[in-house]
């Protein structure tokens, strides 16, 4: 057991999905900042609560004192990691700093430090440690990270369906779906409690949907991973349509490249005639054709 | 006896760190865990009344494993864990709320915001992203540490609207679903000139 543990921590695939996953988390995270300057929070996430902003608790793991230059610089900090990451040279460090800094703002800004924040920094400090993130990555690196990133995933959607068993009155309740509070809710969805209301079998089948999808997570960890990622997928999208999650759905989907291989590979082989020729060799088939993994 | 080379070597050490992340993640992650106190099923007569059935005797391995597995294991990992906030918790919309809660921003009496509500949508943009939903939610329900900043950062922007501003009020009222029936209101904060100084 433990030499086929060896060998399959040992097995390779192609880079590729890693490194779309690399390029997409740092997309996510730089339109996530964005979004803070064009929803006019930046006062308000990046000073603290004595200088005008809004967060009145500092954690004691922020490395600077509160003062009106840490958070735009933790701020600016992270946005040039982000820039690094996508154009090099040094991605692997600017994915440490990445990690450092996205803590940092978190740090100082605790009420908006969300679960996708951890799932990124969970995913960029997995990244860090794989050859994906060379400045010149090799066609074919270790599947560990990739295998990693499905079991943090896993745990991710399994410990969201299992949150949501305890519901009450629950997700098939077919008086009040809890589906239907959560996307009508007026702070955050979009839909209008009103209109909506009269169809509460959708919203019934719509939870039931998303706890088969969220307790069969284990699935990604199977052969069947790329199906499921169909399906995760278009959780997601449906989440963008109805609620106004930010960054949330737009990180989530990030990730998928690894899920959805082999088809992201496919993917990328059949774009490549279309491509400049610069992306063409970053993203084109490797000059050796690879031995898929479809694990 | 067999030597061993120094890519074997290299391939056993990888397996073994992968293998530890692995486990450790599942420890911190595990599903149904993370709500839970220390003190949870610790008191001898609510352990032997969980004996009783197959979910109370569930209960108490997984409060048993909380304790004595999970949290030792996040304490370990604190000074990597907290520095970087990698915190392995995801109860990511466990359910919704059981009223239709919606905020409010009145400015000299006058109705500026309303979740919601795209005829009062004054600062709509702003109250609704992700970063800052968590405040306003958290000072509907009355427990955020926050509110009082919420509400200044609101008067602020309101007078830098319309300077001649006197009183911004930000509240929240709750209905029954679908939220066209009575209103009650869940939390009031007030600021006024001259000092501005938010008020409960």
């Amino acid at each position: 057991m433990i030499a086929r543990w060896v060998a399959f921590t040992s097995r390779e695939i192609d880079a590729r999905p890693l490194r779309l996953v690399q390029v997409l988390v740092a997309v996510a995270i730089l339109g996530d900042l964005l979004a803070v300057v064009r929803r006019g929070a930046l006062e308000a996430v990046l000073l603290p609560a004595s200088l005008g902003g809004m967060s009145e608790t500092f954690s004691p793991s922020a490395w600077f004192p509160e003062s009106a230059w840490a958070g735009p610089t933790w701020f600016g900090v992270l946005g040039l990691s982000m820039v690094f990451v996508l154009v090099g040279p040094w991605p692997r460090a600017a994915l440490l700093v990445g990690v450092v800094s996205s803590a940092q703002l978190g740090h100082m800004y605790m009420p908006g430090d969300r679960a996708i924040d951890r799932i990124l920094r969970t995913v960029m400090l997995l990244l860090l440690f794989s050859r994906a993130s060379d400045a010149r990555p090799p066609a074919r690196i270790a599947a560990w990270p990739a295998d990693l990133l499905r079991w943090l995933l896993v745990l991710v959607y399994l410990q969201a369906g299992i949150a949501k068993l305890d519901a009450r009155p629950g997700f098939l309740d077919p008086e009040l779906p809890e589906l239907y509070a959560i996307m009508a809710e007026p702070l955050v969805g979009r839909l209008d409690p009103l209109f909506w209301r009269p169809y509460p079998l959708l919203f019934v089948a719509g939870g039931a949907a998303t706890l088969a999808l969220e307790l069969s997570a284990p699935l990604l960890l199977t052969r069947w991973c790329r199906w499921w990622a169909v399906a995760g997928a278009a959780l997601h999208l449906g989440l963008v349509a109805t609620m106004e999650l930010g960054m949330f759905p737009f990180g989530m989907l990030a990730l998928y490249p690894v899920l959805l291989s082999p088809w992201t590979e496919q993917l990328l082989d059949r774009a490549a005639p279309y491509l400049p020729a610069g992306l063409r060799a970053r993203w084109g088939p490797p000059e050796a054709a690879p031995v898929r993994d479809s694990a | 006896m067999s030597s061993i080379t120094a890519d074997e070597l290299h391939a056993q050490l990888r397996a073994a760190v992968v293998a530890f992340v692995a486990v450790t993640m599942l420890i911190l992650g595990f599903p149904g865990l993370d709500g839970m106190t220390e003190k949870w099923m610790t008191d001898p007569g609510d352990r032997a009344k969980a004996q009783r059935t197959l979910s109370g005797r569930l209960q108490v391995v997984a409060a048993d494993t909380n304790r004595w597995v999970r949290l030792p294991v996040e304490r370990a990992l604190a000074p990597l864990q907290r520095p970087l906030r990698l915190a392995q918790s995801w109860s990511l919309y466990g359910s919704g709320p059981d009223r239709v809660v919606r905020g409010e921003v009145w400015v000299d009496g006058e109705l500026w915001f309303r979740s919601g509500d795209p005829e009062h949508a004054w600062q709509s943009s702003f109250l609704r992203f992700r970063k800052i939903r968590p405040v306003l939610d958290t000072t509907c329900n009355g427990n955020s540490p926050n509110a009082r900043h919420l509400v200044a950062f609101l008067a602020a922007r309101a007078r830098r609207e319309r300077p001649e501003t006197r009183e911004v009020m930000f509240r929240c009222t709750a209905t029954r679903w679908p939220g066209n029936g009575e209103e009650k209101e869940k939390a009031r904060w007030t600021t006024s000139a001259p000092d501005w100084e938010p008020r409960q």
